[in-house]
Parts: C-alpha cells; sequence; structure tokens
C-alpha cells in the first residue's frame, strides 16, 4: 500500500492546490474532407468533427469523476483551414460558422484551426483567409484563429507581419462592444508547432495521424506550494531539482489521463504538453512562483533568470514523465489569466519590455496583452515582428496574441471574464517603425552557425 | 475477466468509536471489497489508509465518498482511484 504522506500529498495537489488537466484536445485532420465546392467541404467537416469528437465532452467528464481530478477543456484542433480553403475557393467564413456549429453540437469549450501557415509566402486561400479573419471571429463563438508569419529556417514573412497587425486591430475594432474578444481568439505564431492542445494557438498539423487525442497539464499552485515548503536559503540547484520532482508528477496525471482517453475515444494517444498554464484564479498563478523563488514582485530584475530555470526544471521533469512529450511545453505567462502578472502589470513592475525578455526564455510569447485602443497596426505589426524574431534566431515558438483595448487608455482596465480573466492597459512605445513595417518583403532566415 | 480496479481511502479526524464500522459499512453497500487497512490512532488523533477493491461498486467511486463522508460527519474522507497514485509515485 502506499506510503500516507504520499497519498496526502496527491490529494492536496489535487484538492488545494488547483493540479487539474487544463485540456484534453482532439486533433481531426480535415484533408479528406477538401472540396472544390465549398458548401460540400463544410458539410463534411461537420459530419466528420462530430463523428469522431461527439464522445469527447462525455469521456473527458467520466474520466474526471473516475479519477476525482478537473479536466478543465475540452477542445478540437484542425487542419489549417486555408488549406481547404485554397482547394475550394468561395468565404472562408463559411468554413468559420461551420467550424462553430459543430463545435456547439458537440459541446467543446473552443475549435482551433482558422489558420494559414505562410512564414515563406501566401499560396491559393491563404490570402483569403487572413482577410476573412476579422470577421470569422466576430461572427462565431467558439472558432479560434492563428497564423504563423516566421520560421527559423524560412526567415520571417514581412508581408504577412504587416498584415497581421491590421488584423488584429480589425478584430479589436469588430469585436469593441464585447471587450474586443476577437483579439484574444487570435494569435501569430512563429516557428507554430503542429501539436500544441493550447488555445487559441491549437491547430492539427499535415504531419499528424487523421486523428489525435492531446492532454495539457497545469499546475502552477502545486510547484508554488512546494517552493513555499522549502526553506529561504535552500540554494537555487535544489529549487529546480524540486521543480523538476513536481513536473514529473504532474505530467504522470496528464500521461493517465490522456492515454485513458485516447483509449476510450479509440484513437492514438498524441502527447503531453508540460506547460505550467495559469489561470486568474488565486493560488494558479506563474508569477508568484517567481515570486516564491525569490523575486519581490515578478517583473524585477532577476525575472528571466528566475523563468528560465523553471522553464528548464518543468520540461526536465516532465521528459521522463511520459512517452510522447510535445506541444509548446514550458511555462505560459499570458498576462490577464494570471493574478500575479495582473498585479505586476499594475503596479507597473511588469513592462512590455520585461514580457519580451521573458519570452526569450519561456513557452510561447507576449501573451495576453492588453495594449492602447489607439496603437496603430504598424505598432502592432512591430511588436509581432520583434516577437517573430526572439523565436527565428533562438529556434524556439513565440508568439503574439495582443488585444487593442479599443476606447481605452494606458492604466484602464478590460475585463474578458472567465478563463480568460482582465487585464490592465500596458503602455507602449509611441515612435511610429511604420517606415519598416511598410517595407515588406522578407527577413531572411538566421545563419545557424557561429552563434554568439 | 474484468481487470481489478482499486481505490485508497484516506480518514483523518478526531478519534472516536465506529469509525472503522462506519466505513466498513458504507463499502459494504456499494458492493466494495476492503484490501487492506492500516490505522492510527494517535493522542485523540485518528488516521486510516484503506485500499479497496472497486471493480464491481455498485456505485461511482465520487459517490462512495460521498457516502462515507456522510456517516462520518468530523473527520476528513477522501477516496480516490489508484492509478493516479501509482502514476505519481512509482516509476
Amino acid at each position: 500500500m502506499y506510503n500516507m504522506n504520499d497519498v496526502m500529498e496527491t490529494i492536496s495537489m489535487i484538492r488545494d492546490n488547483n493540479l487539474d488537466i487544463r485540456t484534453t484536445t482532439m486533433g481531426i485532420s480535415l484533408l479528406d474532407c477538401a472540396d472544390t465546392d465549398i458548401d460540400k467541404s463544410c458539410t463534411k467537416i461537420y459530419d466528420k468533427i462530430c463523428r469522431l469528437a461527439g464522445n469527447l465532452v462525455s469521456t473527458a467528464d467520466s474520466i474526471a469523476e473516475k479519477y476525482g481530478i478537473p479536466i478543465v477543456n475540452k477542445r478540437v484542433s484542425v487542419t489549417p483551414i486555408a488549406m481547404l480553403a485554397g482547394v475550394s475557393g468561395g468565404d472562408p467564413v463559411k468554413y468559420a460558422k461551420a467550424l462553430d456549429r459543430a463545435a456547439h453540437e458537440i459541446g467543446v469549450d473552443f475549435i482551433g484551426g482558422y489558420s494559414a501557415l505562410v512564414h515563406k509566402g501566401f499560396s491559393a486561400g491563404d490570402l483569403e483567409l487572413i482577410n476573412s479573419i476579422p470577421q470569422a471571429l466576430s461572427e462565431t463563438e467558439l472558432v479560434c484563429s492563428s497564423v504563423n508569419i516566421g520560421s527559423t529556417k524560412a526567415g520571417i514573412n514581412m508581408d504577412a507581419v504587416k498584415l497581421m497587425g491590421q488584423k488584429v486591430r480589425e478584430t479589436a475594432e469588430i469585436t469593441a462592444d464585447r471587450q474586443c474578444i476577437g483579439a484574444a481568439k487570435l494569435v501569430v505564431f512563429c516557428n507554430a508547432v503542429e501539436d500544441n492542445p493550447f488555445m487559441a494557438g491549437a491547430f492539427h498539423g499535415v504531419g499528424e495521424a487523421d486523428h489525435v487525442l492531446s492532454v495539457g497539464v497545469s499546475g502552477p499552485g502545486v510547484v508554488r506550494n512546494v517552493l513555499a515548503g522549502m526553506p529561504a536559503d535552500a540554494r537555487l540547484d535544489e529549487v529546480s531539482e524540486m521543480i523538476k520532482k513536481t513536473a514529473f508528477k504532474i505530467t504522470r496525471v496528464g500521461q493517465l489521463v490522456g492515454s485513458e482517453a485516447a483509449a476510450m475515444l479509440d484513437t492514438q494517444f498524441g502527447i503531453v504538453d508540460l506547460s505550467l498554464a495559469p489561470t486568474p484564479a488565486i493560488g494558479d498563478s506563474v508569477a508568484h512562483i517567481l515570486e516564491e523563488i525569490g523575486l519581490e514582485q515578478c517583473g524585477a530584475h532577476g525575472t528571466t533568470a528566475a523563468l528560465a530555470m523553471l522553464n528548464d526544471a518543468v520540461k526536465k521533469g516532465g521528459v521522463m514523465a511520459s512517452s510522447s512529450v510535445g506541444g509548446l511545453s514550458g511555462a505560459f505567462i499570458p498576462v490577464s489569466e494570471d493574478d500575479g502578472m495582473i498585479s505586476a502589470a499594475r503596479a507597473g513592475t511588469l513592462s512590455i519590455e520585461k514580457l519580451e525578455a521573458m519570452t526569450a526564455v519561456c513557452s510561447v510569447g507576449l501573451d495576453m496583452v492588453v495594449i492602447p485602443g489607439d496603437t496603430t497596426a504598424e505598432v502592432i505589426s512591430a511588436i509581432i515582428a520583434d516577437e517573430a524574431a526572439i523565436g527565428m534566431v533562438n529556434s524556439k515558438t513565440t508568439a503574439v496574441r495582443v488585444i487593442p483595448a479599443i476606447g481605452l487608455k494606458s492604466g484602464e482596465e478590460l475585463n474578458f471574464g472567465g478563463l480568460l480573466g482582465y487585464g490592465p492597459v500596458m503602455s507602449l512605445r509611441s515612435q511610429s517603425p511604420a517606415k519598416m513595417i511598410n517595407r515588406g518583403g522578407r527577413i531572411p532566415a538566421p545563419l545557424q552557425s557561429l552563434k554568439n | 475477466m474484468k481487470k481489478q480496479e482499486n481505490a485508497v481511502l484516506t480518514v483523518v479526524g478526531k478519534n472516536h468509536i465506529g469509525i472503522l464500522a462506519g466505513v466498513a459499512t458504507a463499502v459494504a453497500e456499494a458492493n466494495g471489497n476492503v484490501i487492506e487497512v492500516s490505522q492510527k490512532v494517535m493522542d485523540d488523533f485518528f488516521t486510516m489508509n484503506m485500499l479497496i477493491d472497486v471493480t464491481d461498486l455498485s456505485c461511482t467511486i465520487h459517490q462512495l465518498e460521498e457516502n462515507i463522508k456522510a456517516s462520518l460527519p468530523e473527520t476528513e474522507v477522501h477516496l480516490m482511484h489508484d492509478n493516479i497514485f501509482s502514476a505519481m509515485h512509482s516509476i
């Protein structure tokens, strides 16, 4: 029988420290749904999603009940829709509506994959899809969109960067009456991964199997609590070791739930995404882990180093715990979804520049950052370009999900409610990058040697 | 034959007569089978760890936990599937 301390540790992780499975995401390939008639294509998509993922929610709920561990989100990711739009032509918004109907029918929280991969250039369907994003996100409820505009191997497509700055702004404007929510469902990536189960950036890559089930674990509260139990003078290698052990345990739960759900749904088990994903709930914050390591507040000098250690330790612990690790895997720093980040941004300790530095060492990028409503499209493009450059040069995934808070100024707050949280508008530099952005073209792929 | 499934029950609280009896009755009523029990009483403080075969349980694990809680109002009761503990604490 188990050691009583081990048993109590597990119980307290789940019941007191918000350990949960953040998402079970079914990735579904829609390549076999492509049709030259857009209406037929939409019907096939709807039917395939409902057929394969129809039991996703009930299966996840039954596993959550069996193990007493919450499975917070159930989601679906699909093949980038630009590929289907390229075959069928026509108005891509029809696809968004078909996805939205399917998502409502099967009861999932979000469906991702209204996406285009344009890191080297635009092919059939890509431009049409990108141009339709604002309308698609405003006329649907559950659809998420992402666009990959750069990669380490291809460089950065600056024409796409320019375009995405405009689309982010338009999406916020068109949903201004709903807290600019559209922009919270739109991610611009560099080095996008094909098996990410987290929204809003999930899509099902073309190299994946027909359908797979992936899991994203969570547990910032657990890590923080474990660190809080350590002596204040514990050395950083000991702290890192403790984070590793905790990440191992968290990931094992993800592996258990994922493989069981995949078997029940008769699908292949995809990956466990090892991300520490915060929520606005008290005690579920990545910023608070950094503060527990020893910073007065997240955003202070030292934050980048603490985050680098945390991110690395989480991966080291998690990799051994799962037979298949993938996705974004690391620590997320979505500002509006993290209680500690919100406080740090309000206090002025956490600035956009510090966040940008943090993204160089952690998972993803500038995530859920609320920016002033009068920010120009060129400035948003420049923010995207900066993030993409960090990702491109460091061979890592970076992303931008900023929300221009239409009508609000620096210091005011935008509240989305639910998991998306709330956050203060962060101030940006006012100098114009318009000349550079309007040049367009491509930033060539970086040298992979002579690295200094 | 069905694969055996176990659950781990922990009970912590102030000692009084009938804790074990209350648990055993609730488990039996739900068609669970007690496999192993370890309990300690220290300074009037009761702790118990019980492994239960839940393969043929007549209700859900959650329901059984609720039943045991109802019969032991002033103690802390947790019942969870064994797979979660083996995943976390054994390699």
